[in-house]
């Protein structure tokens, strides 16, 4: 069952509706019992399998750790626990055809599986450091790894902002409503009506680079880039306002990533629960044990940390690649940051607003040069992509022409509003769900007439999904 | 006398490049200009290399605050 699918959508009704009927205390049993229907629409046996086991397992050590005296043995159980997790990540996502790896090839044979195993090792890791106390209620527990709307992709919860949400569930707030029901929208326009509108296109070309080489090529990988983009931050989107519709609030995954003025501050806006995890959990243990190297151990910590990125994306090597190249960025921004801070100085750089858009720029350039293995199908096709960048095959216009003049057409239309209602600021802000009753609900039936005119013939999966 | 908190406040106020820098146990990384992840650490080094002494990585990601550092560092000289 796809976030995006009309069977989706009757779904949350019903949950809804049971969950506006219940008393307060079965609230949580309802939302409990629709993520298990919901995770097994997936028809995939082995997954709720991956998911009991991560859950047992987690749930017994997180209860268990508190009781170890703190020393060298809680850190070697802690290592046990989570070692536990990776296991059957490992198994279930990177053993493909292997009896857990539900001798599926498809890529969504392990959908859902990265999320929730990083949750749970964050968890363990916050219980580990007396950050929160473990989480006793086993259904709660539960909930907390597997609250469907952010299951399958995310945005990965912090124990220390969900749990209490579920803990002490908050009367249902109509405003909160409104909001969940406009973002849901929104993000499903932005996922039916621009990415899906984009993918094709970049399908085309990335399905046979050789036959694209160079300029459209390169347009493909400024399409994906926006593909990308509006894919996920739509899914997310998505998923936040169907918490809201629960007065659950998820964390945000994307502030405006492409107008970040460094790559720093791009992983700060792109993805932010998956990176914020990567660095409270793995770059800073790693940074503060290498402390001994001095000036050399944040950059190796950050190369070791994006590598490990890549590897959570996939084992092929094009993901390494991205990982390692978005790794050496940060690094080198790292060593060279005391140059560049005097040069900016002595130049009066950091005021001007052309220095600023330079850099955004550049960083967004720098971006879509790792976005080519990223959407690359292996090593070799990124290469090729990236060395044939001069030449010319078949014309790039002819190419988005060829996909017909009215999708064309319909894709910049999606695009203008998207931009028009970014520039605004307005939808998925308070002042749209706060407007009057006839401007809200004129607010929601425009953005459902604008998805059934713009929205793609063909619908893609999430590209997340597969991760 | 100087105490443990007068030498960790100097030592703030090196590595941040800040002399009026007054420490006080509930600041956290978010009261101190400049204080992020890279810098940390060579709070962290500077911190050691005064008291010679040396922090796990797990008390380490324990700090939350100022005053943290400070009783840790107590702990581990209470007579220096």
């Amino acid at each position: 069952m796809s976030l995006s699918s009309l069977v989706f959508v009757a779904f949350v009704v019903v949950v809804y509706l049971a969950f506006r009927l219940s008393p307060t205390r079965w609230q949580g049993a309802v939302l409990l019992v629709a993520s298990a229907v919901f995770y097994a629409s997936w028809e995939a046996p082995h997954l709720l399998l991956a998911f009991g086991l991560v859950t047992l397992w987690s749930y017994g050590w997180a209860c268990r750790l508190p009781l170890v005296a703190a020393g060298r043995a809680k850190g070697g159980w802690l290592a046990v626990a989570i070692a536990g997790n990776l296991a059957v990540l490992g198994a279930f996502k990177y053993l493909p055809g292997t009896a857990l790896g539900a001798g599926s090839k498809s890529p969504l044979a392990s959908i859902g599986v990265s999320y929730f195993v990083v949750q749970a090792v964050a968890y363990l890791v916050d219980v580990y450091l007396e950050m929160i106390k473990p989480e006793r209620h086993l259904g709660r527990f539960v909930l907390f790894l597997g609250f469907f709307p952010k299951l399958l992709q995310g945005p990965i919860e912090r124990a220390s902002s969900l749990l209490p949400q579920l803990r002490d569930p908050k009367p249902l707030d109509r405003q909160e409503v409104r909001a969940g029901l406009l973002l849901f929208l929104w993000g499903l326009f932005q996922k039916l009506a621009i990415a899906d509108r984009l993918a094709p296109y970049v399908d085309l070309v990335y399905g046979d680079v050789q036959a694209h080489a160079g300029l459209p090529a390169m347009v493909a990988t400024y399409l994906y880039a926006f593909q990308l983009y509006f894919d996920f931050a739509g899914y997310t989107d998505m998923a936040i306002g169907v918490g809201m519709l629960f007065g659950i609030r998820l964390t945000p995954n994307f502030k405006a990533p492409y107008l970040s003025p460094s790559i720093a501050d791009f992983w700060r806006r792109w993805h932010i629960s998956f990176s914020s995890f990567l660095l409270d959990y793995l770059f800073r243990p790693v940074q503060l044990s290498l402390r001994s190297l001095r000036v050399f151990a944040s950059p190796i910590a950050l190369f070791v940390t994006f590598l490990v990125s890549g590897l959570w994306h996939g084992t092929g090597l094009q993901f390494l690649a991205w990982g390692a190249l978005h790794g050496l960025y940060l690094a080198a921004a790292v060593l060279t940051e005391p140059a560049r801070r005097r040069l900016r100085k002595r130049l009066r750089l950091d005021t001007r607003t052309t220095y600023r858009a330079f850099r955004i720029l550049v960083t967004f350039h720098l971006v879509c040069l790792a976005w080519v293995f990223f959407r690359s199908k292996d090593l070799p096709s990124a290469w090729f992509v990236l060395s044939h960048l001069g030449s010319e095959t078949r014309g790039a216009l002819q190419l988005l022409l060829s996909q017909g003049v009215s999708h064309l057409l319909l894709t910049v239309i999606a695009l203008g509003i998207a931009g028009a209602a970014w520039a605004r600021r307005e939808l998925p802000r308070p002042a749209a769900w706060r407007a009057p009753g006839w401007a809200y609900w004129a607010t929601c039936y425009s953005l459902v007439l604008a998805i059934l005119m713009l929205a793609a013939e063909r619908t893609a999966a999430f590209v997340y999904l597969q991760f | 006398m100087t105490t443990i908190r007068d030498r960790l406040e100097s030592i703030f106020r090196k590595v941040f490049d800040d002399e009026s820098l007054d420490v006080q146990p509930s600041m956290t990384a978010n009261d101190v200009s400049g204080w992020d992840s890279f810098s940390h650490v060579n709070l962290i080094l500077a911190v050691e290399s005064e008291f010679a002494i040396k922090f796990s990585t797990s008390e380490l990601l324990r700090f939350k605050s100022i005053g943290d550092l400070l009783t840790s560092v107590e702990e581990k000289c209470p007579r220096r």
